[in-house]
């Protein structure tokens, strides 16, 4: 995959699992 | 403040001005003056990128945001990164390669100068007043901290910035930008450090996430679906995605932060921090204004952040009342202290339900008294923590970090203004075959205008709580437009001169009618705008039988 496309693919995927654990995070501590 | 506090703030701003004058040595060209010579590395056009949006505003109002309603605001900022993928796959490429100096330059190579022309103005008009605004709202809440008049403090933070920025152009302005991102994450690290501190003093650290979370301060996404809803999943991903593609895409002060990176890729770089980054630094912020709150829960805080009207209060027909809420207030703040000592939940809900109450109760008696409607203390909550609970010299810095904070992101407006009005206007309609010299002359000439007109605006919209909505509520009419007519220009053949002119005023007319008529949360006028102008745009292009065109390859 050249540079450009990886770093497009990683910041979908690392705000996708922020997403995800801010999620939890929220229901953990409520 | 101490001395050495006031040692810290001046030192911190006169390195600035200092080194942003020594900057000035590379830009005796228009080039250089405004784009840098397009030289600059990725990483510091990134952090320019974020500094521009980390305003003053940001560092008091989004941890007094944290601080009253927890982390749910940065959903706002869910829409960021996917537009920084976007941008940096579409509208980067094209500027960078046109080698434009503004936005709307391209407009006039794609369509025609009428289109440029409209596209400009929307941009000055709304981002100058914008730009008093952005300088008014720390300058108030810094008045009341420091006991200031107002226009002395607007003089503090405008003065240095005007002349810096008009001296040493748009990389003064970037390399500000570098400095004020370390000490601003500095400063809230510390001030983390600090909170956290008092706080393990009284409870654990998850004791404490749990009294935050029992409050609703970690609830931070929020799946529900409702159109008048400012704060969900949905607005953030949405309408937030076509706000951030608007406001990185197409207007002057963020594109043109790019635009003096070294390459294409090097530009497309500076964005991606901004993807990667943004949300982390947000939450870094909020979630200070969260600590602040658990702080509160075992130190006595006031019951008002906002003492601007305590001695009116005090001589004012309410005083007896507002003595009697603020002796309840001190009980309940024991009691509740208490309650989040045991880990009682019930107990500690019921209490600080009472607390809200309270100074609910305590700001309508401020209102009643002043008639001052908008009073509230959110601006105010993490200045006070600041000034109160934090050690000697820190709050020099933090407090230096907030004036820096206001001029960082107002110098890279003011010179996207001066921007605008020299390449965009001047140069292209009224003295079209002039020397370098001259123009770099008009342009510190329209540095200087655009700044003590932001100053007038300031000192303006500090008393006038109603142009402050009237200005924010302008410039989500003309956003969702103007990204409508870049993506007309960009990603269609079709679109015809006519059809994006047109398009562009329905959209503006359309965001008009639903902004005043309708109760829909801000972020979603950006998707009506653009989508009118696509809808109405294409419309026009393709019955006026236009023939399609290549889209421009520049």
């Amino acid at each position: 995959m050249p540079g450009m496309v990886k770093n497009y693919v990683a910041v979908i995927v690392i705000e996708a699992a922020i997403i995800v654990a801010l999620w939890w995070f929220g229901n953990v501590f409520s | 403040m101490t001395i050495l506090d006031w040692f810290v703030v001046a030192a911190y701003v006169g390195w600035v001005v200092i080194d942003g004058l020594r900057r000035s040595k590379g830009t005796d060209k228009v080039d250089g003056y405004f784009l840098a010579s397009r030289s600059l590395p990725w990483w510091a056009v990134g952090l320019s990128v974020m500094a521009t949006q980390m305003s003053a505003v940001t560092m008091v109002g989004t941890t007094g945001q944290g601080y009253v309603s927890g982390l749910r605001f940065v959903q706002f900022y869910f829409g960021l990164p996917l537009a920084m993928v976007i941008l940096s796959l579409t509208v980067v490429p094209f500027f960078t390669r046109a080698r434009v100096y503004t936005a709307y330059e391209y407009l006039e190579r794609r369509f025609d100068v009428r289109t440029r022309s409209l596209a400009a103005f929307l941009f000055l008009m709304g981002r100058a007043f914008s730009l008093g605004v952005t300088l008014a709202a720390p300058a108030v809440v810094m008045s009341a901290i420091l006991g200031w008049h107002l226009p002395a403090t607007v003089a503090a933070i405008c003065v240095p910035m005007i002349i810096y920025t008009t001296i040493g152009g748009v990389q003064a302005v970037a390399w500000t930008d570098v400095k004020q991102m370390f000490i601003v994450v500095f400063g809230m690290s510390a001030a983390v450090v600090v909170l956290l501190y008092g706080i393990l003093q009284h409870v654990p650290l998850g004791q404490a996430m749990h009294l935050a979370g029992a409050a609703g301060r970690l609830h931070a996404v929020d799946f529900t679906f409702d159109a008048t809803e400012t704060y969900t999943i949905w607005t953030g991903m949405i309408g937030g995605l076509f706000l951030m593609l608007a406001y990185f895409g197409c207007d002057q002060s963020q594109v043109q932060r790019y635009l003096t990176a070294r390459s294409i890729d090097e530009a497309r770089h500076s964005l991606l921090m901004s993807a990667y980054v943004k949300i982390p630094l947000q939450l870094l912020i909020l979630m200070s204004g969260v600590l602040v709150f658990v702080f509160y829960l075992f130190q006595q805080p006031p019951l008002l952040f906002n003492h601007s009207y305590d001695a009116q209060v005090a001589a004012g027909p309410y005083a007896a009342d507002y003595r009697s809420v603020e002796e309840q207030f001190n009980r309940e703040i024991a009691v509740r202290r208490d309650a989040a000592t045991s880990g009682d939940r019930e107990a500690f809900l019921a209490s600080d339900a009472r607390v809200r109450e309270l100074r609910s109760r305590a700001a309508d008696i401020v209102k009643q008294t002043t008639g001052d409607q908008r009073y509230s203390d959110v601006n105010y909550v993490f200045p006070t923590f600041i000034t109160t609970r934090m050690p000697i010299g820190l709050v020099g810095l933090m407090i230096a970090a907030i004036f820096v904070a206001a001029m960082s992101a107002s110098g890279g407006e003011l010179n996207a203004l001066a921007t605008a009005t020299i390449i965009d206007f001047y140069r292209r309609h009224w003295v079209t075959q002039a020397s370098e010299s001259h123009y770099l002359m008009v342009s510190k000439l329209a540095t200087v205008f655009w700044g003590l007109f932001a100053c007038v605006v300031a000192i303006f919209a500090a008393n006038q709580g109603s142009l402050i909505e009237v200005v924010n509520r302008y410039g989500s009419i003309y956003y969702g437009s103007l990204l409508g007519v870049f993506i007309l220009a960009i990603l269609t053949k079709r679109a015809t001169a006519a059809g994006a002119f047109w398009g562009m005023l329905a959209g503006m007319a359309v965001v008009l009618t639903v902004a005043w008529t309708l109760p829909i949360a801000f972020l979603w006028h950006n998707l009506i705008g653009a989508v009118v102008v696509v809808v109405v745009g294409m419309l026009i292009s393709v019955l006026s039988g236009a023939p399609a065109r290549e889209t421009q390859r520049v």
